[in-house]
């Protein structure tokens, strides 16, 4: 379970990782190109706004200015300077109204008692209406320099016989009229079709955001496209306010909802034109555009989650491969086969894991076949100890010399061959003092000396200073052993056994030496390799024996050499590790390595 | 088979993913933009569009902001419920989502609408179908504007006039409440009171020979209509026969305003039927919803004589801006 777990949290710390900072990429990503789309929506909107108001301003002035062109014509072109009882303005009036009856409604000049002098097209006055009341009429009477506009209004002078009636903006100025050369004044009168403007600004809220109205100077409405719906109090406009701005940009917030507000001022007649744009119109149309992105997003996070725990899950399997692979070897399942497998690291791991499974299969088996052969070899020292041939003889020579009652000898002889076997024994260890084994030579070149009859001259120069060094059993004995049956057992009391133990830089030598009849090199190397050799004398313990054992107890470069000179003699030379010897080490002596 | 926990993730990761995909596919398709207009079915009483111009145009106005369709209706009659009947059976064959109604008979059409009702909106505008459902009748009070026209008729004639009041179409509750108020304002202010209105075997002889045979037989001071084809009648009735009387009348038409301007009609009374089109659209639409108390107090009605016509609140309501 805690396996599970930990499994599924590498698994899930990548796929929850991965997918968090694809999520916060992706949202983040998402809300900047949102906002900035938004932005520039908002902008573009506002710019297209204000190229629709400049361009319905301008063509408000150009049908404005071509009225007062006509007002103009009629007027310098016409009426001064002329006398009017004599020339009449119908013709002019009538040729002019035509070509401009698209946008024209009528024109008429009044006296300033409110006659209506001249008409086109011709109609018939309303009777029983005072001209002079009407507010074009009096504004022009006001400002006799000024031409002036009125605001929209239902023309209310002449008679329409068919029910007909007329929305005019009417332009009026004061003009001087002469009849036989008296002068008066009266008003010309151009009354435009209130149509004409309603057209022109009707196409300009065909396009583009929000709407355009047009106001004068006092906030009044001339045109919005909810005219009708404001003068019932069905709607508000927030005209009065607007009034007050100047030309330019403004965000205002009307009835609770935020609106742009663009302001331009059309001409002479100070009227305004003010675009309104509600802010809700930009949103309404990104809302797609957001539906759109939070489902691309939302489509993309899913991908992603389902990427992430796919590639996870590729990147962890075998991760728990070569885990339940490992588990078996923590069981001690030493064959088992390690997974290898997976990206490259993972094979990687898989092929060294198994290289160090194998070396540890290697190293316990070399383990094993190591103490089975420290084993073996102490077991064969041992046995060589109990050599029944030594025993027997030794034996012998002390019932020939109890016989001869040479009880001394006898005593000594027992008693050497006692210590020799308390050596030997050790107690069961393997490792012993330098010393220890020194003796055990004695003892043993003490009873082959009695055997022997002095055949031989023992010679033991041994430096104290080495022997409280370690060494293993039983391995300076067999060298005498040898150097006796080997080398001088048939010199005649020439014989001549030196044993030497000395130190050396880091290493100990113990050397044995004889003048025997030394060994022919082609056997020197035989003796330390090939065991299968039948011994004819001795103990049994070859060299070999010594010096595997050396080897496998210090390892290193220790063991035996042999140096020998045919008719001269032999040295057999032990190298052992400057160990000091304490009763506190174990029975087995450290490897090389763990010094 | 045991289903691993990680094949189970998958399979509801494609599934969410299909559906999200489906989704933005018909969301692109089939999204809001393209949504069609409700088709609202406009159906009216007489057989001239242009009586009912002001009122469309409302509608239209509100249709338009609602992502609404408006289609008006006429009769080829002005009282055959049986026709309505028909006419707005056949709207609803045709696929209207909701209707408005300008009831040519309260009496008869009430049934059926009431049980029209509960099938598909409806509202009534302009006349209703009696007084049992507040809410479903958009109009001026027609009770007031018919007291205003007798208090005008008091403020401009002298007490020992004559009245005739000419009432046709008695059987829409519009008419039959303007009669209310108007004989209210007048009865012991005036003279005598006389109901003009159509005999039994009367029901096709035009309005206009009706009102001349009335005029010619007795002797009036006033004649008063009630709507706009009554007024346009007693109008037509009094300029034949030259008759010297004084006329008064509800209803706004091109005519019946010309006449006011003329000083042929003495006074006018109108409502603003722009603002019933277009409060009725929102009504049906559920834009907004008002009871019909509110809706006589949204809806103005004034009473203008030739000297205030062309103020400049009579001008925007009497002269709507012609496209």
């Amino acid at each position: 379970m805690r396996n599970k777990f930990q499994k599924r949290s590498i698994q899930l710390i990548i796929t929850i990782s991965f997918t968090t900072i694809a999520i916060i990429a992706m949202v983040f990503m998402g809300i900047v190109l949102y906002a900035q789309f938004a932005q520039n929506t908002r902008e573009n909107a506002i710019e297209s706004n204000k190229q629709l108001l400049d361009q319905a301003a301008w063509n408000l002035n150009t049908y404005l200015r071509n009225m007062m062109t006509v007002s103009d014509t009629m007027y310098y072109s016409v009426i001064k300077n002329r006398d009017l009882t004599y020339e009449p303005l119908d013709k002019e009036m009538t040729l002019l109204y035509e070509a401009n009856k698209d946008n024209l409604i009528s024109i008429a000049c009044v006296t300033e008692d409110g006659a209506v002098m001249a008409a086109a097209p011709v109609a018939t006055r309303k009777k029983g209406i005072d001209i002079k009341t009407q507010d074009w009429f009096i504004q022009a009477n006001e400002k006799i320099e000024n031409l002036h506009f009125s605001t929209p209004h239902v023309q209310n002078l002449f008679d329409s016989s068919n029910y007909r009636y007329f929305w005019v903006v009417s332009l009026s100025r004061s003009v001087e009229l002469t009849n036989i050369g008296r002068i008066r004044r009266g008003v010309l009168l151009v009354d435009m079709n209130f149509s004409g403007i309603e057209q022109l600004l009707s196409k300009a809220n065909e396009k583009g955001y929000g709407y355009i109205y047009l106001m004068d100077r006092n906030g009044e409405i001339i045109y919005h496209p909810q005219q009708q719906a404001i003068y019932s109090n069905l709607i508000q406009e927030n005209n009065q306010t607007a009034a007050a701005y100047e030309d330019g940009n403004y965000t205002e917030t009307f009835e609770g909802k935020e609106r742009v507000v663009i302001v331009k001022t059309v001409g002479y007649t100070g009227w305004k034109l003010v675009s309104v744009t509600p802010v809700q119109e930009f949103t309404v149309n990104l809302n797609q555009i957001r539906f759109f992105t939070v489902m691309i997003a939302t489509i993309s996070i899913m991908l992603i989650l389902f990427g992430n725990a796919f590639i996870s899950s590729k990147v962890t399997d075998p991760l728990r491969k070569l885990e339940k692979s490992i588990k078996y070897l923590e069981e001690g399942n030493l064959d088992t086969d390690i997974y290898i497998g997976g990206t490259h690291e993972i094979r990687h791991l898989g092929k060294t894991i198994t290289s160090m499974v194998r070396q540890m299969r290697k190293l316990m088996d070399d383990m094993v076949a190591e103490q089975q052969e420290k084993r073996k070899s102490a077991l064969d020292a041992l046995q060589s100890q109990i050599n029944p041939h030594f025993l027997y003889n030794t034996l012998d020579s002390v019932v020939w010399m109890i016989e001869s009652e040479r009880y001394q000898e006898a005593i000594s002889m027992v008693t050497a061959l006692a210590k020799l076997f308390r050596i030997s024994l050790s107690k069961g260890k393997n490792i012993i003092s330098i010393r220890d084994e020194i003796s055990h030579a004695k003892y043993y070149l003490d009873i082959q000396k009695v055997r022997y009859k002095n055949k031989f001259n023992v010679r033991i120069e041994v430096d104290p200073a080495i022997e409280d060094y370690c060494t293993i059993k039983l391995i300076v004995q067999p060298l005498l052993e040898n150097a006796i049956y080997y080398g001088v057992e048939h010199m005649d009391g020439d014989g001549e056994i030196i044993l030497r133990g000395y130190e050396k830089e880091d290493y100990i030598y113990i050397e044995v030496t004889d003048n025997g009849m030394g060994i022919p090199k082609e056997n020197i190397e035989y003796l330390l390799t090939d065991d299968t050799r039948v011994r004819k004398h001795g103990s049994g313990i070859g060299l070999r024996n010594i010096d595997q054992r050396i080897k496998l107890y210090f390892k290193g470069d220790y063991g035996l050499t042999i140096e020998s000179e045919l008719d001269e003699g032999t040295t057999v030379r032990i190298c052992l590790p400057k160990l000091p010897y304490s009763e506190a080490y174990p029975k087995e002596v450290p490897h090389e390595d763990q010094k | 088979m045991k289903i691993r926990s990680s094949t189970i993730f998958r399979i509801i990761t494609s599934i969410v993913v299909v559906i999200l995909l489906l989704s933005l596919y018909y969301y692109g398709t089939h999204g809001k933009d393209q949504a069609e207009p409700k088709a609202i079915s406009l159906i009216v009483y007489g057989n001239e569009t242009e009586r009912w111009e002001n009122l469309r145009r409302g509608a239209d106005q509100a249709a338009e902001a609602a992502g609404a369709e408006v289609n008006l209706v006429t009769m080829s009659d002005e009282t055959d419920a049986g026709e309505q009947k028909k006419l707005i059976q056949r709207e609803i064959n045709n696929g209207a989502d909701a209707l408005m109604i300008a009831a040519c008979n309260s009496t008869e059409m009430k049934q059926y609408i009431e049980e029209l009702s509960g099938k598909i909106p409806v509202i009534l505008v302009e006349s209703g179908i009696g007084y049992t459902d507040d809410r479903l009748c958009i109009s001026a009070d027609h009770y007031q504007m018919g007291y205003q026209l007798g208090e005008t008729i008091i403020e401009h004639e002298v007490p020992e006039v004559k009245v005739a009041i000419f009432i046709d179409h008695e059987l829409r509750d519009s008419v039959a409440e303007r009669y209310q108020g108007l004989y209210d304002a007048l009865q012991g202010r005036v003279d005598s009171i006389t109901i003009w209105n159509r005999k039994d075997n009367e029901a096709d002889i035009r309005a206009m020979l009706l009102l001349q045979r009335q005029l010619t037989e007795e002797a009036v001071d006033v004649v008063v209509g009630l709507d706009t084809a009554s007024t346009e009648a007693v109008i037509d009735a009094a300029e034949n026969l030259n008759k010297d009387v004084k006329l008064y009348g509800i209803g706004n038409s091109d005519q019946t305003v010309y006449y006011l301007d003329s000083g042929v009609v003495e006074a006018l009374g109108y409502q603003n039927e722009f603002s019933i089109g277009y409060l009725g659209v929102c009504e049906v639409m559920g834009i907004s919803h008002h009871t019909r108390e509110e809706y006589n107090n949204m809806v103005e009605y004034r009473v203008v004589t030739k000297k205030s016509l062309y103020e400049t609140d009579n001008q925007k309501m009497l002269f709507p801006f012609v496209k």
